[in-house]
């Protein structure tokens, strides 16, 4: 780790790169999910040249929300109110080197998505326009429980003032995966924020994949699932089989 | 020892999945029972999808009921022409029901469906049993009462008892005569069944295994605690052959509702199910060893208890204010 440190100061304090306003690297591209994956943590490094607020978003691949709100018929807890968010990050992590509140916020935070509330998009292009006053509040309270759900399966978090500066414009933060991390590719994306105008940015992707055991039986489950059904019978047949032969020699 | 499933996407103790399939092998040793009815609700308990937990129990009971069957073709205990018909029905009960899994998950309430027709077959299932063992224990204790009495009254207890037994064995044969009779005569399509030693329609055995392939493939289980009634009281197949030809159907019908799954819900954890499998082969083993000396009513009275405890925990998360009312679901974007 210390070797990389070293490396990372190194390089980015290059002359090359220091007439960016901004520049950052991960302390890895890659995330492999293995059949022990209890979560991980990446650093993030970065030097800015510029004045300004820090803010690090990483998000992942797009996914299909489907979120629906429980009410109670005869008793029983049933689904009943649906709504569909076409695509959310199925990962959201927002740090940020003040209080997200303390930063003065760009016009353009909404768009990119910038910032734990900002972090779901509530309307599509082709139903801005059409539902009404009672529509966009019904879906303004599902797009927050929607936050708080994803915040409770640990896939969206917010850690405001995790970002700290080592010294001339150096500066580091964390990043946490949690055991749930989807896999796909993963966009790292630090903004420089300086009195509510986007002066820098930098992206850079991470990529979560599922390695060994686990991501060859997912893709054979998902790729080929004939094959797979075949498979886990034959698998089940093998272990019946198995069974006869320890238990009924004793 | 932490692993993570593939398919259901969390981690989960190995220890505690191996001590789940221990435990309802156990019970499943002890008292001759599938244990398919437990494994779901407990997996569910545990937090795995229930769609994940029905696929994969239905994957591990496959193996389960090869050796269950292995035994009883051993002792020729298996009316395989029954079986075939059985076979058929279940099939094509399993499909539907797989549809009816999938059709209901995309409505996202293939959970509510899963949990109440668990809290409704178990409450069945459990208060029957119940009354069953309530009802021969009071049998027994008349039956000792009115010993004492003979035996008070200097009775003979024996001749008493050689009387009974008689008049018992008069019974089977009595039963017999009325089997060679059709069963619901008035359906069209009858086979002679010469290993049940039964004439009867082949729409009667066709239907009863649709229905109840239905359920096996949303519940996960093999379908052992609906059939075998069944196949006694309404089939009247004798008791012999009922549970091996169970189990013969029960391999095939599960491996189709595996299939299934697997193609078209895409839920089954080949990890899950092999952990299970050697959980409960081993906890059957020991069940089997324990050797209880508790009598046979008692027995089944003690897994009614369990039976409806399950019932009673799944129908209170039902009723229950959830801590969250709501949920989500999150699909790859096509």
């Amino acid at each position: 780790m210390k070797l990389l440190y070293a490396f990372f100061i190194c390089w980015l304090s290059c002359s090359a790169f220091a007439q960016r306003p901004l520049v950052a690297e991960v302390s890895s591209h890659q995330i492999t999910i293995h059949s022990k994956f209890d979560g991980t943590d990446l650093i993030l490094f970065g030097v800015r040249n510029d004045p300004g607020d820090i803010i690090v978003v990483v998000r992942g691949p797009d996914k299909q929300a489907t979120i629906r709100k429980k009410e109670k018929i005869y008793g029983i807890w049933v689904n009943r109110k649906t709504q569909l968010f076409d695509a959310i990050p199925s990962f959201y992590s927002v740090a940020s080197s003040r209080p997200y509140e303390n930063i003065r916020k760009s016009v353009y935070f909404d768009a990119l998505q910038i910032g734990y509330n900002h972090a779901i998009q509530r309307f599509g292009i082709n139903n801005m326009m059409m539902i009404s006053e009672d529509d966009r509040a019904e879906r303004e309270i599902f797009a927050r429980a929607l936050l708080r759900e994803m915040r409770g399966l640990s896939l969206y978090n917010i850690t405001t003032q995790d970002i700290t500066f080592i010294g001339g414009g150096l500066f580091r933060t964390n990043i946490h995966f949690p055991d749930n991390t989807p896999t796909g590719t993963y966009t790292a994306e630090v903004y420089l924020v300086n009195d509510g105008e986007i002066s820098g940015m930098h992206t850079t992707p991470i990529f979560v994949y599922k390695s060994g055991l686990d991501a060859f039986v997912y893709d054979l489950a998902h790729h080929s699932p004939i094959l797979y059904g075949i498979v886990a019978i034959l698998m089940a047949i093998i272990g019946g089989l198995l069974a006869i032969k320890l238990f009924s020699k004793r | 020892m932490i692993l993570y499933l593939p398919i259901a996407q969390m981690s989960i103790d190995i220890l505690a999945l191996l001590a789940l399939g221990a435990g309802t092998g156990i019970l499943a040793g002890l008292f001759g029972v599938g244990g398919g009815f437990l494994l779901t609700p407990f997996l569910i308990f545990m937090g795995i999808p229930p769609a994940v937990a029905v696929a994969s129990s239905a994957n591990q009971i496959i193996a389960s009921s090869i050796s269950g069957f292995h035994s009883h073709w051993l002792k020729d205990n298996v009316d395989f022409k029954m079986g075939i018909l059985l076979l058929i029905g279940g099939m094509i009960g399993s499909s539907l029901g797989v549809w009816l899994f999938s059709y209901l998950k995309t409505l996202g309430q293939i959970d509510l469906v899963i949990s109440l027709s668990y809290v409704l077959f178990l409450s069945l299932i459990g208060g029957s049993m119940m009354a069953e063992s309530l009802s021969s224990i009071a049998k027994k204790r008349r039956q000792r009462q009115v010993n004492e009495i003979l035996l008070a009254a200097d009775i003979n207890v024996e001749s008493e008892q050689a009387f009974q037994s008689k008049e018992i064995k008069i019974d089977p044969t009595i039963t017999q005569h009325k089997r060679k009779k059709p069963v619901m005569s008035w359906l069209p399509l009858h086979v002679t069944f010469p290993k049940s030693d039964l004439e009867m329609s082949i729409l009667l055995p066709l239907g009863l295994s649709l229905l109840i392939g239905i359920l096996v493939s949303i519940l996960g289980i093999g379908g052992g605690f609906f059939m075998i009634p069944a196949m006694l009281y309404i089939l009247r197949m004798p008791a012999s052959v009922v549970v091996g030809t169970s189990l013969f159907q029960v391999i095939f019908v599960t491996a189709n509702v595996t299939l299934l799954h697997a193609i078209t819900t895409q839920s089954v954890d080949i990890l899950l199910a092999g952990l299970m499998l050697i959980g409960s082969s081993i906890g059957a083993q020991l069940g089997t060893r324990i050797g209880v000396k508790l009598p046979e009513e008692i027995m089944r009275g003690l897994l009614a208890l369990i039976v409806l405890g399950v019932a009673l925990r799944l129908g209170i998360n039902l009723v229950m204010t959830p801590e969250n009312l709501f949920s989500v679901s999150l699909d790859s974007t096509s």
